[in-house]
């Protein structure tokens, strides 16, 4: 889906680069936030069509994040970065809606090929 | 011990019987000395009571013919009593040899009484009547002179034997001290030791309680104590030894908790920013412009970073190893799956100098074992790849499976590799003991981790010149439980 539009939230302000640049060569439109505020007026002016949500962020959990979005009725996929391994917050997260989950350190080419695989 | 206090009490015993023994016939003696002695000096009396009427006799013949004269009735009555006072003598005395001296005294005395008796009855012829006085005083004095001889005789015996039984009881008087001093003395000092028999393996004991209340389970009792204080020193060591190493695994557990913690905590920490990092080179090293130099640099840089995610993944399998999902499992089945899959790992492919032969061995019937297959495929795929490096020149990796009927199954992996060098069989379960160049020294300690965390014991046998064989055990569980089989 070339011309999409990806919404990223990390803290890490070089993944947000990397992922911003990495999504836009392969023609996405990216938007990123750093954290929960105003995350959820963002998503719903800009209206992403996938939001690559980190489970790490301060203040809120992506997790946390997710369950508003869903709850609220949201209409965007939603896909977690996650630092942890092992399989339960990703089970969560899948249970609670996300299409996907990506492990850091994630392959930036992946990244791409998890929402072609979507899309 | 308690044959030792009996022994000791009975000792006692024995020496007070003795002792009251030995007074009892001391004072028993003693008594009948001086009985003895209280006798002799009664016959002594009546022996001077013989001189005595042998002497009024006399003194009644010399004045006789006097005014002084006490008459003829008197001089009888002194004479019988004279006889008297020797025939008492025959009552004490019943040796032949003192009879013969007693009889001939008595004859003398008898001679003494007939020339009495003339001197009485004599009346007119006045000069033979001066002669039998003369005759009877003559015999008189030689009977004073006898009577004199036997009392001093008699006396000087009296004082030999007065002598002797007071030194008898002067002795026996020292020994009653000796004793008397001897029975408390002993028995102070044999308590004495007694008490510090018991008071020092106590005290030992006691130093020993001491150190385990201050956490030392490191300390044993050194000294060489007895009887049943041994036992309980030896029994004291195996507890504290006991202790120790269930001390040492809760601290060891502990530590690889919080090692684990840490471990996550850094892991995760570096994962966030390693994946920028990544992402990053990733990013420019397909950029248009870039040298093929300047890529292949980059290139080498996210091959690092790739060995450090695989070093932060072995890390975090050690530190913090995943809970294992227990199900019933056919342990053959899981290790025939894994040597299917052996062929794709590089190790089992190099063949360049000699090809591995893999030869199993499996128990037929092998119980099923509650335990995380996932888990033990991590277990043995550890100990075949630390094989197939041990073989780089080819050889034979065995694996063999045994059990014992709800007790245990025991898997056996053997190569014929090159062995393990006595200096590292110590060290081989350490995390981060490697000898291998790019090896992390986290595999086998992971693989210990993981056996035991199923309640397993894995041992390596070291008395091969070439190879190694480790043996890993796990315990059935006793009741059936329930679950699928894998």
């Amino acid at each position: 889906m070339s011309g999409g539009r990806v919404l990223v939230v990390d803290d890490d302000a070089l993944i947000l680069t990397v992922l911003q640049k990495a999504l836009k060569d392969k023609g996405y439109k990216v938007n990123t936030e750093t954290g929960a505020r105003d995350l959820l007026a963002k998503v719903r002016s800009w209206a992403p069509d996938v939001v690559l949500l980190d489970v790490n962020l301060p203040g809120k959990t992506g997790i946390e994040i997710l369950e508003e979005i869903k709850e609220k009725g949201i209409d965007t996929e939603i896909v977690m970065l996650t630092a942890d391994d092992t399989a339960d917050t990703a089970i969560k997260a899948m249970k609670l809606g996300a299409v996907d989950y990506l492990t850091k350190p994630f392959d930036v080419d992946e990244v791409g090929h998890r929402h072609r695989q979507d899309h | 011990m308690k044959k030792k206090i009996i022994l000791g009490v009975l000792s006692f015993s024995l020496f007070f019987l003795v002792s009251g023994i030995f007074i009892v016939i001391s004072i028993e003696r003693g008594i009948s000395n001086l009985d003895n002695l209280i006798k002799l000096h009664k016959v002594e009396l009546l022996r001077e009571h013989l001189l005595i009427d042998l002497r009024r006799v006399q003194s009644d013949i010399q004045l006789k013919n006097t005014r002084y004269a006490k008459g003829a009735a008197a001089m009888v009555a002194h004479a019988r009593s004279m006889d008297a006072a020797m025939d008492g003598c025959f009552r004490c005395h019943h040796s032949a040899n003192i009879h013969k001296i007693l009889w001939e005294l008595k004859e003398n005395i008898n001679r003494y009484k007939e020339a009495i008796s003339r001197v009485l009855t004599i009346r007119a012829d006045v000069k033979r009547l001066e002669a039998e006085e003369d005759a009877a005083y003559r015999v008189g004095n030689d009977l004073v002179a006898q009577v004199d001889l036997i009392v001093e005789i008699a006396n000087r015996k009296l004082d030999e034997k007065t002598d002797s039984t007071l030194a008898a009881i002067a002795i026996s008087k020292k020994i009653l001290f000796l004793l008397l001093i001897a029975g408390p003395l002993g028995a102070t000092v044999s308590g004495f030791f007694f008490i510090r028999s018991v008071t020092k393996p106590v005290g030992v004991l006691l130093e020993a309680t001491r150190h385990v209340k201050n956490a030392d389970f490191e300390y044993t009792i050194q000294e060489t104590l007895k009887d049943e204080f041994a036992e309980l020193a030896t029994a004291f060591n195996e507890m504290t030894s006991s202790i120790n190493r269930q001390y040492q695994e809760m601290q060891r557990a502990e530590q690889l908790t919080v090692y684990g913690e840490m471990a996550a905590g850094l892991a995760h920490e570096i994962k966030t920013p390693l994946a920028g990092i990544k992402g990053a080179m990733n990013l420019l090293r397909k950029e248009n412009g870039i040298t093929e130099e300047n890529r292949e640099v980059l290139e080498s840089a996210i091959g690092e970073i790739k060995r450090i995610e695989s070093l932060m993944k072995e890390l975090l399998q050690y530190a913090r190893p995943s809970k294992p999902n227990l199900m019933r499992v056919d342990l053959n089945e899981v290790l025939k799956d894994i040597i299917d899959l052996l062929p794709r790992y590089p190790a089992f492919r190099r063949g360049d100098f000699g090809t591995i032969e893999v030869s199993t061995d499996f128990a037929p019937d092998l119980p099923v074992l509650d335990t995380d297959p996932l888990q033990q495929q991590q277990i043995f795929l550890n100990l075949f790849l630390n094989a197939a490096d041990a073989m780089q020149e080819g050889g034979t990796l065995t694996v063999g499976t045994s059990y014992h009927q709800r007790e245990w199954i025991e898997v056996v992996v053997s190569d014929t590799g090159r062995g393990i060098p006595p200096e590292h069989m110590k060290s081989i379960f350490k995390p981060f003991f490697t000898t291998k160049p790019k090896g992390t020294g986290l595999g086998l300690a992971t693989t210990k981790r993981l056996v035991e965390q199923h309640g397993g014991v894995i041992t390596v046998a070291a008395a091969q010149i070439r190879g190694t064989s480790f043996h890993i055990r796990f315990p059935l569980q006793k009741e059936a439980a329930g679950g699928k089989t894998v």
